[in-house]
């Protein structure tokens, strides 16, 4: 089960007030994929567009979450819930016969081979549940066609569950049968043998909102209706009516084989339509000219109380947006500015208005400007300004890539320059807060969801640049985990995450993290840290960390090495008895097209050694939806249900949700099962995810905002 | 999954993991988090104002000038959202959402002569990537009452009507001009002091 500990937020709402323009957008099965009523059809999503929906027809629910990855491949993640599973039919002999309720996680990839044009049909072939223990098995390809502006027609062809009834043959073999056995892996014998069944269907837009759709069902149920009569199969015939509202969800109501009433929630996130459309609130300080430039002194210029008096007036300036000057220099006609940026939630934009703040404040004889983001009190990268451009181009068309085709974007030492006058009062400092969490547990077959509420206490206290003691500790006001109802049945040598719940059931309250970390940079493209203290909720040591990281490259290379000792499940001060070193050599790429995909090799917390692939499709405005996978030589069978560790991640902004500007993000890791293999390490603030989005390649997908 | 789990598991899946920047030594219950920015510059007293309508969103407001360069207008609102007039032609707007980030837009003396032209608009979508929309227009004289010239311009995404009012005289009184697609119309006429 997947514990995670969150806040929450008022992201629902956030989403719903996402408007549809009035287009007649693909609608999702109850499968959750794309398609009509329980057949999957030849449409895909827009690009990007997340789509969460739960349905619910007889004994069997069904949520599932689908990501449109590319324009033509999308993948879903679907946990679904068939109830009176042993109630007719629990042999001895069936593994699964203690079972009340069968919970059953499953994959999907669909990817569109053609797509519609006016003689073309809209073609997807579908792998559904690829990697699960197989009860969703099922493979098709289906073809959806328009006619006119309101009816779409579909037909397809389909293997395993989707060739269960009606079938016209085995076109490529015999299919190997399904044994539910530890699921997670890749059956590709199975893959469009056996008996393949056509289905099809029509949808029909009655109004803007309103869509009728009929179908007839390829999947005979033989499992759930068969073998176990968890519900009467009567018709292969389903008749549904679906309502968009105007707050963007579909509500749906269905009529499924003869006998079952089934209804269904779909919630569409659409990266490219924020719900206020963009940043709201106050625009950025107009350019002031060198003309009108202020007139310092030329004796203020060199000596400390000038650059002082210039320091404050820029910080008045950029108090408003959240940004804190670390430094700020001057060099002849140069004036390089050391930034930390709370609040901004694009660094582009957070460096546009440091250069307006430049613009006010600098004499005429400045006219570069030098900006650079700090991060853990070491510099990432020096943008380089022209005042004359930031002049010229303030009301020019296509001003964000004529700015960005003239800025500099340059390497940049750790430490200002020697006679750099600091910010004030940045060091030492306390900070500290707290917050409502909400941690979850989701996926125990026994209770699927379970949650507490409580307060969160932050506090950081920052020593010197790059050098700070912080932690974090939680107290439980209300909340029902208890995992007491399934303990860890893991076989690995260590339990080194299954226990997870444990800890969220004995750590009340708990001491999260309480470190002291050290940031620096030896060279201008070389990072390390240091974190050393309680790491995380479940282990303490000492981790530290390299990385080569040149500005202008996307590519990275990082290595890590902790060692690291349990600690008691109460989370307080002791220690359990194992302790271990892990570590990983790690490789990150960014691709041009919103992709990162990350390669870690080493050894994770219960001494297994693999690797662990990740690939995530990014979005500038920050929204991150991807997956991972671990392979290590754990064995299958110490490793536990599952077989591999793997897991899905998504994350959407505050500061998208609510066009305000603000650093916090909703994210969800959802891990299907959380065994002990492959486990990391979560100690906070590791390099690449501190310094890459100040690098050039990330900055180049933001530079939109510059002028914001 | 029972029934009773439908809305909870909505809701749980959307639910987040907060990463939050630490605050200004200040203790605050901080649930959403989001600190208000202040308008980084007021107007002067007694600057030109306008007032802009968004017909879309059915609110009028009044904007003083902030600044005047390179014949371009900063009018800002007292929440500090601005837009921006080049000869009286919007030119690119700050905080309305879906912003008009920089445009190229007629003189108003070529849509007082009534010649075709071209007009290019960059705005943002949802994932801050920047977006070009080419247009052509032609002006031709309102259907109606009054001295109404109407710049009718087309994109391949497209068709809008800009309109613009006149008095006697042929100076512009009111315009009603395209922002973006977030924002739609915007309408512009001089606030008389006093």
């Amino acid at each position: 089960m997947t514990i995670l500990k969150t806040l929450p937020a008022a992201t629902l709402c956030a989403l719903m007030a996402q408007t549809a323009q009035g287009e007649i957008r693909p609608s999702l099965a109850l499968t959750g994929v794309t398609g009509l009523i329980d057949m999957p059809s030849g449409d895909q999503q827009s690009d990007g567009m997340l789509s969460f929906s739960k349905s619910l027809f007889g004994p069997i629910g069904r949520t599932t979450l689908t990501f449109q990855i590319t324009p033509r491949l999308s993948g879903s993640f679907r946990y679904s819930a068939t109830h009176n599973w042993n109630d007719v039919y629990a042999p001895a002999t069936d593994p699964t016969a203690k079972f009340d309720t069968y919970y059953d996680r499953s994959f999907d990839l669909r990817y569109q081979l053609t797509k519609e044009s006016k003689y073309v049909p809209a073609i997807t072939v579908g792998l559904q549940d690829f990697i699960g223990t197989g009860i969703m098995a099922g493979e098709y390809v289906a073809a959806t066609k328009t006619f006119g502006e309101k009816l779409k027609l579909t037909a397809g062809l389909g293997w395993g569950r989707y060739g269960s009834y009606g079938s016209i043959g085995a076109p490529f073999g015999a299919r190997p049968s399904v044994s539910i056995g530890q699921g997670g892996n890749l059956r590709l014998g199975e893959w469009f043998r056996g008996d393949a069944a056509p289905f099809g269907g029509v949808e029909y837009a009655a109004t803007d909102r309103l869509t009728l759709k009929a179908e007839y069902s390829s999947d005979a149920y033989l499992e759930e209706a068969g073998l176990r009569h968890t519900f009467e199969r009567k018709s292969p015939l389903n008749f549904g009516l679906e309502y968009r509202s105007k707050r963007g969800a579909t509500l749906g109501l269905y009529s499924l084989y003869g006998s079952e009433i089934g209804f269904s929630v779909q919630i569409l996130l659409d990266p490219k339509r924020s719900p206020t459309g963009g940043q709201v609130g106050p625009g950025p300080l107009p350019v002031r000219t060198s003309a009108q430039a202020q007139g310092w002194s030329a004796a203020s210029v060199s000596d400390g109380a000038g650059l002082a008096a210039m320091r404050d007036q820029a910080q008045a300036i950029l108090g408003k947006d959240g940004i804190v000057i670390e430094s700020l220099g001057l060099s002849g006609g140069t004036a390089q500015l050391r930034i930390r940026n709370t609040r901004l939630d694009n660094v582009p934009q957070a460096i546009g208005r440091s250069a307006r703040a430049l613009a006010y404040v600098m004499p005429a004889s400045v006219q570069r400007f030098e900006i650079v983001p700090v991060k853990q009190g070491v510099g990432t990268s020096k943008v380089v300004i022209a005042r004359n451009d930031l002049e010229n181009l303030e009301f020019a068309a296509g001003q964000d890539a004529k700015m960005r085709a003239r800025a500099l974007v340059l390497p940049v030492s750790g430490r200002p320059a020697e006679n750099a006058l600091r910010g004030e009062g940045l060091y030492p400092k306390l900070t500290y807060g707290i917050s409502p969490y909400l941690a979850t547990s989701l996926f125990d077959p026994d209770a699927p969801l379970q949650a507490n509420f409580g307060l969160r206490l932050k506090a950081r206290y920052d020593i010197a640049p790059g050098l700070f003691l912080s932690g974090s500790a939680t107290k439980k006001l209300i909340g029902n985990i208890d995992g007491s109802n399934r303990p860890s049945n893991s076989n690995a040598r260590q339990r080194v995450r299954s226990e997870a719940y444990r800890y969220a059931d004995e750590g009340d309250p708990a001491l999260e993290t309480l470190t002291i970390a050290w940031y620096a940079k030896p060279s201008d493209s070389l990072y390390t840290r240091v974190t050393a203290g309680y790491l995380e909720p479940m282990y303490a040591g000492i981790s530290t960390e390299l990385l080569w990281q040149q500005v202008d490259k996307p590519y990275a290379l990082g290595v890590e090495v902790n060692y690291v000792k349990q600690r008691d499940f109460d989370q307080l001060f002791g220690f359990q008895d194992y302790s271990t070193v892990t570590g990983h050599v790690s490789g990150y790429y960014h691709f041009n097209n919103g992709f990162q995909a990350q390669l870690d090799v080493g050894r994770y917390l219960a001494g297994d050694v693999g690797a662990t692939f990740s690939l995530d499709r990014e979005f500038a405005n920050g929204i991150k939806v991807g997956a991972f996978a671990t392979l290590t030589d754990m064995s299958a069978a110490e490793f536990g249900e599952g077989s591999f560790d793997k897991g899905i991640k998504i994350e959407v902004p505050f500061a998208w949700l609510t066009g305000r500007p603000t650093q916090k993000s909703n994210s969800l890791v959802l891990r299907p099962l959380l065994r002990d293999g492959g486990a990391r390490l979560n100690v906070e603030g590791r390099l690449y995810d501190t310094v890459r989005d100040t690098q050039q390649t990330e900055m180049d997908a933001a530079w939109g905002r510059f002028w914001k | 999954m029972s029934r009773t789990t439908v809305l909870c598991l909505l809701a749980g899946l959307m639910l987040a993991g907060c990463s939050s920047s630490p605050m200004a030594g200040r203790l605050a219950l901080d649930v959403i988090g989001v600190t208000p920015s202040a308008p980084q510059a007021a107007p002067a007293k007694g600057a030109p104002e306008i007032w802009l309508t968004l017909p879309g969103a059915g609110v009028k407001f009044a904007m003083a000038r902030l600044q005047s360069r390179d014949g371009v207008d900063i009018f800002a609102a007292a929440d500090g959202s601005q837009v921006f007039l080049r000869d009286g032609m919007v030119v690119g707007s700050r905080g309305f959402g879906q912003d008009l980030m920089s445009a190229q837009a007629p003189s108003m003396a070529t849509v007082l002569q009534m010649q075709p032209h071209q007009r290019v608009a960059f705005q943002m979508d949802g994932t801050d990537t920047m977006q070009r929309e080419d247009f052509s227009c032609k002006v031709q004289v309102a259907a109606g009452a009054g001295r109404v010239l109407e710049e009718l311009c087309e994109s391949p995404s497209r068709v809008i009507r800009n309109q613009f009012t006149l008095n006697s005289v042929g100076k512009v009184l009111k315009s009603r001009q395209w922002l973006t697609k977030g924002v739609g119309f915007v309408i512009i006429e001089p606030k008389v002091q006093g």
